[in-house]
C-alpha cells in the first residue's frame, strides 16, 4: 500500500516490528547513553543495574530489542567473548511471581542451551568440579547436582524440576531430595543458571560471557500486594547480590512522570532501588528529536532513494505541521499518526489520474483534526 | 474505645472488596471499620456484596453479609434515585434501579441521615472513581456534611491512630496502602486495565504515601 509513497508497508510499527534488524532512528543522546552502558558492560566485570524510565511509547521496549540484537552479535570485546542478552517481561501473576519470572527467564534461555552449556563445562573441568563451583555459587546441593548433570538424556526431567515440578521418581532419577518450593529455591536455581551462561560457552578453553538481563514492564509490580511483592523483590535482590560480576540488569519502567523517582520507588521498593547504579530517562521528545526521528525513519524505509526529498511523501511545510501536531508526544504516537495519514491519503492517490507530487500542507490541515481526535480517543 | 464517638459512614461494595484481607497491626481493616465507624448502608448493598463474594477471601469478609444486613437503613423520605441523585449530574442517566444501585442507595442513606438530624456527618467510602466524577464530587460540594473517602483514606486514618499508639510503623501502613492499590489488579482482569489507569494508580499511591509521611511526622511527636 505504501509503495505509492515510496515507503515500505511496515514503516510505522506500533511495537518493535519483526524486521530483520531492528533499526534506530534519531534520539542520538539517548542512544549514546545506552551505548555507554554497553561499553561499561564490555570493559568492566562488575555488575550493573540500570533503571530505564520513561513515558508510554517512548521506545523502552524498542531500545531493549535494538540493543539485545546488537549485543547478541557482539564478539570478544575486552573482558568477554560473548554477550548474552535476555529480554523478558516482568511477571504478571502476583501469587506465583517468582515462578512466573523463572519460567519466562528459562524459556527465553531454553533448556537445550543450558544442557549444552553444562555439557561444555563438564567436558572442560569435569562434573565434580562443576558441581563444586555450582555449589559455591548457589549454596544448594540439589540445584548444583541438577545443573551439573543437565544433559540431553535427562532434559525433560530436569526441565520439570527447574520449573518447580517433578514426581518422587523424577527426583530420584536426578538424585535430588526435594522439589523447588519457594521463591528462595527458584532464586538459587536462577543463580546457577546464570553461572552456566557466564562460564559455559566453550568446551575447549576458559570463556566468559556477560549476561544482559532486560526486564520490561516493571511498573506491573504495582499490582503485587505486599505479601507477594516482598518475597519477589527479595528473590530478585538475591539473584543480583549473588551475581556480583558479569551481569547487567536493565529494568524498564513506564511512567508519565519519569522524573518522579519517589513514585517509582514506591512500586519497585527499596530492595531493588538500592541496587540501581544508573538511570536512563526517556524524556519527552522535543520537536527536533521527532524531526530527526521521522527523517531517519523515512530514509530507512525508502524503497527508491534516488532523487527524492527527505520529507517525501510530505512537502517540507506539511512535514513541519506534522511535527507540530506530534509535539510533546512519543515516537509511537508519531508512527500512528503517519500511518493513519498515509492510509487515508492512499485512496486519493490511487484514484488520481496523475499521481500527486506530495502531500501538501493544505491537504494535511484538512485531515489532521479528525485523525488526531481518533488517536486521542484510542489513547494514541 | 469507651469515650470514642464513632463517625458515621456508608461504604461501597468495591471498597469492602479492596480492603479485604488487608491488615494493620495484625487485625483486618474491615474489622477496624466495624469497630471505628457507625456503618450504615443502603438496601442493595448486601446482595451486591454477595454477588461479588468470589472476590473476597478473608474470614473477616465472611462476617460481612450479616453485618451489612444488620446495618441496613431504609430511607423513608429520600426514596427516589432520580429526584435525589439526578440533580448532581450534568446530564442525568436513566435511573433503572440496577446500574450504580449501591452508590445511589448509599448516597440517599447518607443524605437522609444528615437532613433528618440523625447524624452530624457522613463519610462516603468508595473507590469508584466514575461515581465520584459523575455525582459524588458535586454532592460533597453541595452537602459539606458528606465527605467522600477512598479505601486509602481509611488506611491513613486508622494508620494515624495505630501509629500514635505505637502499634505499628510507617512501613506497615505503607504496605497496607500498597495492598489497597494492588487490589485493582485482583478485582479486574489485568488485560482490561489500561496504561493510563495503571499510571493513575502509581500516582495515587505516591500521593497517599506522601500524606502518610505527614502523619508520621505528627505522630512521632508522641513517640519521642
Amino acid at each position: 500500500m505504501f509503495e505509492i509513497f515510496n515507503l515500505r508497508d511496515d514503516s510505522f510499527p506500533v511495537t518493535p516490528a519483526g524486521q530483520e534488524e531492528t533499526p534506530w532512528f534519531g534520539f542520538k543522546a539517548l542512544k549514546r547513553e545506552f551505548e555507554s552502558v554497553v561499553q561499561r558492560s564490555a570493559a568492566e566485570s562488575l555488575r550493573l543495574c540500570i533503571l530505564n524510565r520513561g513515558i508510554y511509547g517512548a521506545g523502552k521496549t524498542h531500545a531493549a530489542s535494538y540493543f539485545s540484537e546488537r549485543l547478541a552479535s557482539k564478539r570478544s570485546t575486552g573482558v568477554y567473548q560473548n554477550f548474552i542478552p535476555i529480554l523478558i517481561e516482568a511477571p504478571k501473576q502476583p501469587q506465583k511471581a517468582f515462578l512466573d519470572f523463572s519460567n519466562r527467564l528459562l524459556n527465553a534461555i531454553t533448556f537445550r542451551r543450558l544442557a549444552r552449556l553444562s555439557e561444555n563445562l563438564r567436558t572442560r573441568i569435569g562434573e565434580d568440579a562443576l558441581f563444586e563451583r555450582l555449589l559455591t555459587a548457589t549454596g544448594s546441593e540439589d540445584i548444583a547436582s541438577s545443573l551439573s548433570g543437565l544433559s540431553d538424556s535427562n532434559l525433560l526431567v530436569s526441565k520439570t524440576y527447574l520449573l518447580g515440578g517433578g514426581t518422587v521418581k523424577d527426583l530420584r532419577e536426578l538424585r535430588l531430595a526435594k522439589k523447588l518450593l519457594n521463591d528462595h529455591d527458584f532464586a538459587l536455581s536462577i543463580i546457577g543458571v546464570l553461572f552456566l551462561l557466564i562460564y559455559g560457552e566453550s568446551d575447549r578453553h576458559e570463556s566468559l560471557s556477560r549476561v544482559v538481563l532486560w526486564i520490561d514492564e516493571m511498573e506491573d509490580l504495582v499490582f503485587f500486594p505486599t505479601r507477594y511483592y516482598l518475597p519477589f523483590t527479595q528473590a530478585l535482590r538475591e539473584i543480583i547480590d549473588n551475581t556480583p560480576l558479569h551481569l547487567t540488569v536493565m529494568l524498564n519502567f513506564t511512567f508519565a512522570e519519569p522524573e518522579n523517582l519517589p513514585a517509582i520507588e514506591n512500586v519497585l521498593g527499596q530492595a531493588i532501588m538500592e541496587r540501581v547504579n544508573q538511570h536512563i530517562i526517556f524524556k519527552e521528545p522535543s520537536a527536533d528529536d521527532l524531526k530527526t526521528y521521522l527523517l531517519d525513519c523515512f530514509s530507512h524505509n525508502r524503497l527508491d532513494k534516488r532523487r527524492v526529498s527527505p520529507t517525501y511523501p510530505f512537502s517540507s511545510d506539511a512535514f513541519e505541521l506534522l511535527i507540530d501536531a506530534a509535539a510533546l508526544k512519543t515516537p509511537r504516537f508519531l508512527n500512528k499518526l503517519c500511518d493513519q495519514i498515509l492510509r487515508e491519503t492512499y485512496p486519493e492517490w490511487a484514484r488520481a489520474s496523475t499521481k500527486p507530487s506530495e502531500i501538501s500542507r493544505a491537504a494535511l490541515e484538512k485531515k489532521l483534526p479528525s485523525i488526531l481526535g481518533l488517536l486521542e480517543e484510542s489513547r494514541g | 474505645m469507651q469515650n470514642f464517638t464513632r463517625s458515621a459512614c456508608v461504604i461501597d461494595t468495591c471498597s469492602i472488596i479492596n480492603l479485604d484481607d488487608i491488615q494493620l497491626a495484625r487485625q483486618d481493616v474491615l474489622a477496624y471499620i466495624r469497630l471505628f465507624f457507625d456503618v450504615r448502608v443502603g438496601v442493595p448493598l448486601r446482595d451486591e456484596f454477595n454477588r461479588h463474594r468470589h472476590q473476597v477471601s478473608s474470614r473477616e469478609a465472611s462476617y460481612w453479609p450479616r453485618f451489612l444486613s444488620s446495618r441496613r437503613y431504609v430511607p423513608s423520605v429520600l426514596t427516589d434515585d432520580e429526584s435525589v441523585i439526578g440533580p448532581f449530574y450534568t446530564s442525568p442517566p436513566v435511573f433503572d434501579g440496577v446500574r450504580n444501585a449501591g452508590e445511589y442507595a448509599n448516597a440517599r442513606v447518607g443524605m437522609e441521615l444528615l437532613l433528618t438530624r440523625q447524624i452530624g456527618h457522613t463519610l462516603f467510602i468508595t473507590d469508584d472513581q466514575n461515581a465520584q466524577n459523575a455525582f459524588l464530587d458535586r454532592m460533597q460540594g453541595a452537602f459539606p456534611g458528606i465527605r467522600v473517602w477512598t479505601s486509602a483514606d481509611v488506611i491513613i486514618y486508622l494508620g494515624a491512630i495505630l501509629l500514635k499508639e505505637s502499634k505499628l510503623g510507617f512501613d506497615d501502613v505503607k504496605s497496607a496502602l500498597r495492598d489497597v492499590y494492588a487490589a485493582a489488579g485482583r478485582v479486574r482482569p489485568r488485560a482490561e486495565i489500561t496504561q493510563s489507569e495503571k499510571e493513575s494508580i502509581i500516582r495515587k499511591l505516591a500521593v497517599s504515601v506522601d500524606r502518610l509521611k505527614l502523619v508520621v511526622k505528627v505522630t512521632e511527636h508522641w513517640r519521642n
